[in-house]
């Protein structure tokens, strides 16, 4: 079996798609029960989309991406030659506000926003660069989140039940891939993942489609499954991994992580590159997201009219309780990252 | 924070189960605090299927199984001599403790009403002399909750922030009654507690009924909460603590005591007595649940088609991560249990 012969799953194949009219991105919020695209014909609505979470995960990277070409098209056909790249600034610095923890928007914007003047961005053909350039990186880092999946592959043996938490996108999918391509057999446990049902809805629907076994459990019973010998590694991507080694990922990440400390098992985040320009998390700005959230699913509220919620998006593992970091370049202990040349 | 002896007990504190004219009124605990409806039960079948069903949980199978036993009165007030209407009682009782096998206290419950009924098996209204019966029962419960609550709150310190998962029943409300009644100002953090919804539903409700703050959290938030300095105390009830203090209690407990400990943050476990007769876990059975439950919440389908559940209603957290015990009858740490405290 190789890469082609692989069933892909919906949601990575099918996530974010430019064309000439705009952008369509999969509703991951109602994925999978309905397969639904919001379309999104400026970088304002691409913004407004990846604030309301139609996407998430790498979503945002080939979403803000998408969302700059359309930036760049604006401004070639409607602002004077001088006036494009200051438009396209801006788009940059709104499109970053979305989620300011994870790494991803920032990238794409920065692909674009930063070669403005080898874009030639006041001539003719402006728009047709950038997005040859966005397609560009969005291939380079398809081919490097399949080395992350591969280097991933490499720790887990055949027979391994892998418990992972939220959904690692391209990550995790490309681990699953490299398996299957090595003739590995494992199961996987998905945490759903409140509030927002990333590993209930995603991640054990896009392992599915692969052909891997997987169930479903609470966010609670993360420490039993690993007590009653359910799982043998507990495996995450990151949204950002500091110099310091600490991954900064969904929040119960670090549950996750101290459980598995406790019962003997191997706790391993994978991360396309950490992030040379956090040292440490005080580095990283923490998104703390609208508590209500908490108290609703999937539309319903869940709790009683008299609380409140509270809603950090991510929380902070320390390396000491990390096995080895994945990333593109290797597998690497947490207190041994090197900034990538 | 909650100060100040203005409070009122909450709805759940007498209102769950309610003996009505021949017919068992449950309060449904499945909507409950977003709708407020009774489920009426006209037979001992009804009764127990509403228990099996949820409709009821934690302490209210221990009020509906003998309310259960009222019912079982109208069939045997039909039958001439003690014999023929014990074994009416015994078929009811069976079927009422085979409903749910790990929490026991269905089994004390319906064991209580039964060594009272030879008292009174020869009168000639055994309806209303099993409801007196019964509801004596009752009064006796509630006092040794108050306790309970007395010896836990004794534990709270001004300015705590106590952690709590699923629902203690009586053991919650009384422990956070009488601290009030201390002057103790303290605020709650509960745990949803998926995928029944137990805490965000009727602990943060009752609590918010008593006046206290209260804030509710996804179930994978309670080591993030610890990481953030939120939290100095985690207590929950138990549903069994075993002679050797094992705390066995609903799914996620275990990960809420390992994280706590990881934080040097102390876990009180809650019951009213510990059972003698189950000096370890294998002497408990622990209860597998509909692993579909975990697909859904509250009616709605909340995981892929593509994958299975697992659900284990229950984890068993180890006396190591234990730091105490409050019981009817004290304080104790977990190696001080002993049937004479």
């Amino acid at each position: 079996m190789t890469h082609d012969d692989l069933t892909w799953p919906t949601i990575t194949s099918r996530s974010v798609t430019l064309d000439d009219t705009g952008v369509h991105i999969l509703d991951r919020r109602v994925f999978p029960f309905q397969i639904a695209f919001v379309f999104c014909s400026s970088y304002e609505a691409v913004a407004i989309a990846i604030e309301q979470m139609v996407t998430q995960s790498n979503g945002p990277f080939y979403a803000a991406g998408a969302g700059m070409v359309l930036a760049a098209r604006y401004a070639e056909t409607h602002l004077a030659p001088d006036a494009r790249a200051a438009f396209l600034r801006a788009a940059a610095v709104r499109l970053i506000a979305t989620r300011p923890t994870n790494n991803n928007v920032g990238m794409a914007v920065r692909n674009i926003v930063d070669h403005l003047d080898s874009l030639e961005a006041d001539k003719s053909g402006f728009a047709d660069r950038a997005e040859a350039r966005m397609r560009a990186e969005w291939a380079h880092r398809r081919a490097a989140l399949r080395r992350v999946g591969e280097n991933a592959a490499s720790l887990i043996p055949d027979g391994a039940s892998v418990l992972t938490h939220c959904w690692s996108e391209g990550a995790l999918v490309e681990t699953l891939g490299a398996l299957l391509i090595a003739g590995k057999r494992i199961r996987l446990w998905c945490t759903e993942t409140r509030p927002y049902l990333q590993g209930a809805r995603l991640t054990s629907h896009s392992a599915a489609e692969m052909g891997i076994p997987t169930t479903v459990i609470t966010d609670g019973m993360v420490a039993d499954a690993m007590r009653q010998g359910k799982v043998s590694i507990f495996m995450t991507a990151a949204d950002r991994v500091t110099m310091s080694g600490h991954v900064i990922n969904k929040v119960g990440t670090l549950t996750g992580a101290i459980a598995a400390r406790h019962f003997g098992l191997p706790y391993y985040a994978t991360v396309m590159l950490p992030d040379p320009l956090a040292k440490t998390p005080e580095d990283v700005e923490m998104e703390q997201r609208d508590g209500n959230e908490v108290l609703h699913c999937m539309g319903h509220r869940t709790a009683s009219p008299l609380v409140q919620g509270w809603y950090p998006a991510f929380d902070i593992t320390p390396p000491d309780l990390v096995s080895r970091i994945i990333t593109r370049d290797g597998i690497f202990a947490p207190d041994a990252l090197v900034a990538a040349p | 924070m909650a100060d100040g002896m203005n409070f009122k007990m909450p709805t759940m504190h007498d209102k769950s189960v309610l003996i009505a004219d021949r017919i068992v009124r449950i309060l449904d605990r499945r909507i409950f605090p977003l709708q407020f409806e009774y489920v009426d039960c006209a037979s001992v079948e009804e009764v127990a299927v509403a228990i099996e069903d949820m409709v009821t949980q934690s302490g209210g199978p221990y009020y509906a199984a003998s309310a259960g036993l009222v019912l079982a009165a109208i069939d045997a007030e039909k039958q001439a001599g003690a014999a023929a209407r014990m074994a009416c009682f015994d078929v009811a009782a069976k079927r009422l403790i085979a409903t749910r096998p790990t929490n026991n206290m269905i089994q004390t419950a319906v064991t209580r009403v039964m060594e009272r009924l030879p008292g009174i098996i020869y009168g000639d209204d055994l309806v209303k002399a099993t409801e007196a019966l019964v509801l004596d029962l009752w009064a006796e419960h509630r006092a040794t909750g108050v306790f309970l609550g007395e010896f836990a709150a004794g534990l709270i310190r001004d300015g705590d922030t106590i952690l709590t998962h699923c629902w203690g029943e009586s053991t919650i409300m009384e422990t956070v009654a009488a601290a009030l009644r201390q002057g103790k100002k303290f605020q709650m953090i509960c745990t949803e507690t998926r995928p029944y919804l137990q805490g965000s539903r009727l602990t943060a409700h009752s609590i918010g009924e008593m006046g206290v703050d209260v804030t509710v959290i996804t179930d994978n938030m309670g080591a993030a909460a610890m990481d953030a300095g939120k939290v100095s105390r985690l207590m929950t009830a138990a549903d069994r603590i075993t002679g050797a203090g094992h705390v066995i209690n609903k799914v996620g407990t275990l990960q809420l005591a390992i994280a706590a400990r990881h934080f040097g943050i102390p876990f009180t476990a809650m019951v009213k007595k510990p059972d003698f007769s189950a000096m370890t876990p294998q002497d408990v059975p622990m209860e597998m649940r509909d692993p579909e439950e975990v697909l859904h919440c509250m009616g709605h389908r909340t995981a892929t088609t593509l994958a299975r559940g697992w659900y284990p209603a229950f984890d068993i957290t180890p006396p190591a991560l234990v730091t105490n015990i409050a019981t009817c009858d004290g304080v104790f740490t977990p190696d001080q249990l002993s049937p004479t405290n």
